[in-house]
């Protein structure tokens, strides 16, 4: 049998993706099994057995006329180039023939590669192409993914395990950490070390000069151990600013001088490694070394954090850490019994969580919620039977209102109520998987999704009606959709960042008009829409970093 | 005459080959040939400042 894995993301993503492939090789020892990833992040295959055949998508080289035909206004020359390249590219992966393909990319580019494949008579998992292109989400894995995965949700099952789901492969100890106890050879006299990664994928993710200036400091005064700083050259500023504790003697630099994979024999000697969300923290984890990893609201740390044994997960500033904290933390992950410590979560994500596991997993549904949930859910509750009979013929004038009024009011719901966005993303996730049919089995389909839909949450408000506790005050979601719009602004991920902007402004309108920073709420949400009318991306995220987000810090808000 | 931003011509190359797919989607159905078009055009949305490869858990449109 000819297996393909698809690996389209970064190097840390192909790095979590080898405990699945490894479960895959021992399940299939007799399949031939192929990877793909993309020739930027391939160097993260180095050092996987050698039982995998891997190919490599080159966007560079798929691109290359449409960069070299500089004088072309719409690139119409290039665009048949670009198709032959593609073709070309495209042929010998057809050719092998595939027939099992485990997409592990849920990108639009990999989602029509597998639908090519699957032409070919290969039998996808993960993200493809129905019969008239739109996405496919065949398994349910993958629609779990879709629905309940990603930064600033309360999905809590790690990708490495996602993965292996959707693989259908169970992981063992023996595929998380294969890299464990291996023999490296020694790159460095020192004896005894930690490594301390600088940077991070992006810089938005790396710790301040003033940051790593307090954690050499700090580690130098608890620890008796050498710290070898690693990182890539355009991180050496960082470095820098340790610049006065690196004349210590217990300090090797290194920023600038190593390549990807020699940090596998560095971090192998090593007794653990301290890093940001990067790559390092997943190598890290495949040699099952200690790792203090300094984290953040840009990812979600259940998600895509450390998978060693033992790890610890600060989402605090490290220069506010003292030095009575330091000493406990690397106690914790140095410490002989098994000690992973995710960030502190706030019930309310703990009972988002739940509601998850309800949906999926068949868990009793959470009693502890917020009282505006209660009211959504009821109101919800109230308008499906309405909705379920004007499914019924959808083209009426009258059924065709009442279907998109109830369209409007679900995508109300997922930008403003956390514990239903859930839901609503549950059964959005459900439509998408509908085949294409005649209007006939569209219906049937559509009808079935609103039905299940039905049944859970009326079972829901069952519940609700015999133990109903109304979970008070937190303002951590708002808080962490604030967090996450600033960055996509600053960082220009403008399409995702006006997205979430205008999902938010509903809500921000909604609220009674209270003083921020001397102006009024309703002032500053006009100041916001107008800052979006005129694409003014960093006005938007200046007024949301120092006016709205310090102002709702000092609020209690129940959302 | 100005030389457009590489920008514009993703940007026109992208609305191109969508439009190209889209009229063979629907006069002949969804093939191999929309297939490629599409995930060309999804490689060049890649290239826009917005879009990169990124990470696994990122939103999908």
């Amino acid at each position: 049998m000819k297996i393909l894995v698809i690996q389209l993301a970064r190097f840390g993503d192909v790095y979590q993706t080898w405990p699945c492939l490894l479960a895959l090789r021992e399940k299939n020892p007799e399949a031939e099994i192929h990877l793909l990833v993309r020739e930027r992040f391939s160097a993260a295959v180095q050092g996987l057995s050698e039982n995998f055949h891997i190919h490599k998508m080159d966007t560079g080289k798929i691109l290359e006329s449409f960069y070299l035909d500089e004088d072309s206004e719409e690139g119409d020359s290039a665009s048949e180039d670009l198709l032959f390249s593609l073709t070309e590219w495209l042929a010998p992966l057809v050719a092998e023939n595939f027939e099992e393909v485990f997409n592990l990319s849920y990108s639009p580019v990999s989602s029509y590669l597998t639908s090519i494949l699957e032409m070919n008579g290969a039998h996808v998992t993960g993200y493809s192409r129905h019969g008239d292109g739109y996405l496919q989400i065949p398994d349910d894995t993958s629609a779990y993914f879709y629905a309940q995965a990603g930064v600033g949700r309360a999905n809590r099952l790690h990708l490495t395990q996602l993965f292996a789901m959707t693989c259908d492969v169970d992981l063992k100890e023996a595929h998380l950490h294969p890299l464990q106890g291996q023999a490296f050879e020694k790159p460095l006299a020192e004896e005894d070390y930690f490594v301390l990664h600088v940077g991070a994928s992006d810089f938005g993710k790396a710790l301040s000069p003033e940051q790593i200036k307090a954690v050499v400091k700090n580690f130098l005064q608890v620890r008796s151990e050498n710290l070898v700083l690693v990182g890539v050259e355009k991180e050496r500023f960082l470095a820098e600013a340790a610049k006065p504790l690196i004349g210590s003697e217990r300090i090797t630099d290194l920023v600038g001088k190593t390549r990807l994979n020699d940090l596998f024999s560095l971090l192998a000697h090593a007794k653990g490694l301290i890093g940001c969300d990067s790559a390092p923290i997943h190598m890290a984890s495949l040699l099952n070394k200690p790792v203090l990893n300094f984290s953040g609201p840009w990812v979600n740390s259940f998600e895509t954090g450390p998978f060693s044994q033992n790890f610890f997960v600060l989402q605090r500033d490290p220069a506010q850490v003292s030095q009575e904290e330091w000493k406990e933390i690397f106690e914790r992950i140095l410490s002989a019994e098994k000690s992973g410590v995710l960030p502190r979560t706030e019930e309310v994500s703990d009972q988002q969580w739940k509601l998850i596991q309800t949906l999926y997993m068949g868990e009793k549904p959470p009693t502890k919620i917020p009282r505006m949930t209660a009211v959504h859910l009821s109101e919800l509750a109230g308008v499906l039977p309405q909705v379920f009979e004007a499914s019924k013929q959808p083209t009426l004038p009258a059924h065709r209102q009442i279907l998109e009024t109830f369209d409007r009011f679900l995508s109300v719901l997922e930008g403003t109520d956390p514990f239903l966005a859930i839901f609503v993303r549950w059964f959005n996730t459900e439509r998408v998987r509908i085949r294409p049919g005649n209007l006939e089995q569209v219906t049937a389909d559509t009808l079935h999704a609103l039905h299940q839909f039905h049944l859970i949450l009326t079972d829901w408000v069952r519940v609700l009606g015999e133990e109903l506790e109304i979970l008070e005050a937190s303002n951590e979601p708002l808080q962490g959709a604030l967090d996450e719009l600033i960055r996509n602004f600053r960082f220009m991920n403008v399409a995702t960042a006006v997205e979430g902007l205008e999902q938010l402004l509903p809500d921000l309108l909604s609220r009674p008009s209270t003083e921020v920073q001397g102006l009024s709420l309703k002032q500053v949400t006009q100041d916001l829409e107008q800052a979006l009318n005129g694409a003014d991306y960093s006005r938007i995220a200046d007024i949301l970093e120092y006016q709205l987000k310090p102002h709702f810090q000092n609020q209690d808000v129940i959302l | 005459m100005k030389k457009p931003s590489l920008e514009q011509k993703l940007n026109k190359t992208i609305e191109k080959l969508d439009a190209s797919a889209q009229k063979i989607i629907a006069t002949r159905g969804y093939s191999s040939e929309p297939a490629v078009l599409r995930m060309l055009s999804e490689i060049l949305k890649e290239q826009l400042r917005n879009e990169d490869s990124r990470y696994s858990t990122r939103p999908v449109r």
